[in-house]
């Protein structure tokens, strides 16, 4: 018997792998002379900056987020709980609008090197000029500085659970403090640095925005690129499909890493780590350490973009453009939170009814989805949608599909381990007493697990209000969100006039942060 | 801008935005300090890029549509174009902004808009050849 649950799992899972189909077939459709102009001028540049990007990126987020997670769990100074859940601030930023804010401080005639040239004493933007931020090392610093709290949240969480006993060993064996962190703490918390990373580098190859403005082609601008300015679908998939490739190879690195977790583990002794309280000068040290990545990361940014709008409004008032966008965001925003949650608590439960190991495979596929960078997904929905009906892309239908296809995975992982915690004997019971299966979901399942669910539903929310490339490509004609009515104004060069709708996106973002650093405080 | 870069590329009403003083007193200087060139290419004129407007083979509202696109060439609406946008106006004989007239007769390349449209997906390629965006 096959229940309506698993056929609603079955769409769920087939809306998953329907656009990589499509990439795949749109791709094939291509003339053979395209992908040689392809091959010749556009994909060894793309490629090479994606991976000097992905390696820089994935260097420097390593680097921050690990020795920022040693030094607030190892040692103890003033500032340290503080700056404990601040050090993720910089997630509320979205990569285009910290390379957005940037742009506008650090331009030749922007507040900072107007500043210096003042204090200089230099009349002319020729006589002095700093390092250009458009290049590839201003791209990978910014980018950096607002994706290393993936690596910070993954080896910090290691960092706490990892028992002390081994440490102690360590020390007891005449090593150093800090030899301690580079020959103990490190290894172990590999799994959890190649968990961060991979994480930070899914989001690199996700921007668009960042790059874009910055003046780094990357394949994933070279995909929009090519669809946009050159409405060459087949050619847009070809790059995606490369895209792809290496997604896939990151997510089978992560995979490989997270197998090789459960090595020295001392589960009978779980004593955490006690910090070391550091005297006047590492103190200072310490805390000047922690508190540079905020500043560069959120405050410099929050602060321009706090500034910028109140000026535009003293000068202009709200728009009723504004207005609108903050709507529109707010609608589709809701419309794919809820239209996700509902796909991950079909598919969970669905797996559950079935009680059987292959049901499982479903909630592995309808999880790929994450992995798919924000423009490869638009690419490969846009054909499976038109050919279901245009109405589907003309009512804005199309980016709630790719919000349920990208956020899935947010929502799949809590609300299963959230009905998990309630035993089979329940479903049970409940049954024998006559309630059907949506009568249970409805009556047990749902409520016990609504902490879980509403966690979820608010990380979604944010996720979808700051998406930008799915959004971007498939969205109605003239249908503006607050996303893409900042990408517009910086593509003209005109930043200053976005700076309302940047605010209002980092400050839905520091919401889900908040909710981050509380399950931190309780964890310890 | 802000006498940083030797020669640039722009639309001729940004010149109209920035000289008008809309944009800020930065704006007006910068936009007093340049000298405006119409480039002339090899058929004897400036590219100009048009603001175009059509109507939809279904569209419902046919009529109605077709007498907004006729205001649009009408004397008015094109001195709305010319003062509010710094466009050139479309229709001989309409007025057309001082900051705008001040720059020098526009004599348009006589290419047709079709041939440049058609040539559209090379023009891209020899972008991507010449590394122009890099």
């Amino acid at each position: 018997v096959t229940s309506p649950w698993l056929v609603g799992a079955a769409l769920v899972a087939g809306l998953v792998l329907a656009p990589i189909a499509a990439l795949v077939r749109t791709a094939a459709a291509g003339s053979p002379d395209l992908w040689q102009h392809l091959i010749a001028y556009v994909l060894p540049a793309a490629a090479r900056d994606t991976l000097i990007l992905l390696g820089g990126v994935g260097a420097l987020s390593a680097a921050l987020g690990t020795s920022l997670a040693w030094v607030v769990t190892a040692y103890e100074f003033p500032g340290r709980r503080t700056l404990a859940w601040a050090l993720l601030l910089p997630l509320a930023v979205p990569t285009y609008i910290v390379a957005y804010a940037y742009l506008d401080l650090l331009h030749p005639v922007g507040i900072v090197q107007t500043t210096l040239r003042a204090l200089m004493g230099i009349d002319n933007p020729r006589d002095f000029r700093l390092p250009d931020v458009r290049s590839m090392t201003g791209c990978v610093l910014l980018l950096g500085f607002v994706l290393y709290p993936y690596v910070y949240l993954a080896t910090r969480g290691l960092f706490l659970m990892q028992s002390a006993s081994l440490i102690d060993a360590a020390r007891t064996l005449g090593t150093s403090r800090r030899a301690v962190f580079l020959r103990v703490a490190l290894p172990l918390a590999r799994p959890a640095v190649a968990v961060g990373v991979s994480l930070t580098l899914m989001e690199t190859l996700n921007d668009i925005g960042a790059a874009e403005f910055l003046g780094v082609r990357t394949l994933a601008v070279a995909i929009y690129t090519t669809w946009a300015t050159r409405a060459d679908l087949p050619g847009a998939a070809q790059i995606a499909l490369l895209l792809l490739s290496i997604v896939m190879l990151l997510v089978f690195v992560e995979r490989y890493a997270r197998r090789q977790r459960s090595y020295a583990n001392d589960a009978q002794n779980p004593r955490p780590l006690r910090p070391e309280r550091l005297r006047a000068v590492p103190a200072l040290a310490a805390l000047t350490l922690c508190a540079v990545p905020i500043v560069i990361g959120f405050v410099i940014p929050a602060a321009y973009l706090l500034d910028a709008a109140v000026r535009r409004i003293d000068a202009f008032g709200l728009s009723p453009a504004i207005l609108a966008e903050a709507r529109n965001t707010i609608v589709v925003a809701s419309l794919g939170t809820v239209a996700t949650m509902a796909a991950a608590v079909i598919v969970a439960y669905a797996v559950r009814l079935q009680r059987r190991r292959w049901s499982a495979a479903l909630t592995g596929i309808a999880s790929l989805g994450y992995a798919i960078p924000g423009i490869v997904l638009a690419i490969g929905l846009l054909p499976v949608v038109t050919s279901i009906h245009m109405a589907l892309l003309t009512s804005g239908a199309a980016i709630v599909l790719a919000y349920i296809v990208r956020f899935l995975a947010i929502v799949a992982g809590g609300v299963e381990a959230g009905f998990s915690r309630v035993p089979l004997s329940v479903d049970d019971a409940a049954r024998t007493l006559g309630d059907s299966p949506a009568r249970r979901l409805w009556r047990i399942h749902l409520p016990l697990t609504r902490p879980a669910i509403t966690t979820a539903a608010l990380l979604v929310f944010v996720d979808c209000m700051k998406e930008l490339p799915a959004t971007l490509l498939l969205r109605p004609v003239g249908f503006e969100t607050l996303a893409t009515h900042l990408y517009g104004e910086a593509v003209r060069g005109t930043y200053e006039d976005a700076a309302i709708a940047a605010l209002l996106i980092v400050a839905a973002g520091v919401l889900p942060v908040m909710l981050l650093a509380r399950a931190g405080e309780s964890a310890g | 801008m802000g006498g940083i870069c030797d020669i640039g590329i722009a639309n001729s009403y940004y010149v109209g935005v920035m000289r008008s003083g809309s944009g800020g007193a930065d704006q007006k200087k910068w936009g007093d300090a340049i000298d405006v060139i119409l480039p002339t290419f090899q058929g004897g004129g400036t590219h100009a890029n048009i603001s175009g407007a059509a109507i939809a083979r279904h569209a419902p509202n046919r009529a109605a549509a077709q007498r907004f696109l006729e205001y649009l060439v009408s004397p008015e609406a094109q001195k709305i174009y010319a003062e509010v946008n710094y466009e050139t106006p479309v229709t001989a004989g309409a007025t057309i902004h001082p900051l705008i007239h001040a720059l020098g007769a526009l004599k348009v390349d006589a290419t047709p808009l079709a041939d440049i449209a058609r040539l559209r997906a090379t023009a891209s390629k020899l972008v991507d050849k010449v590394g122009f965006d890099q």
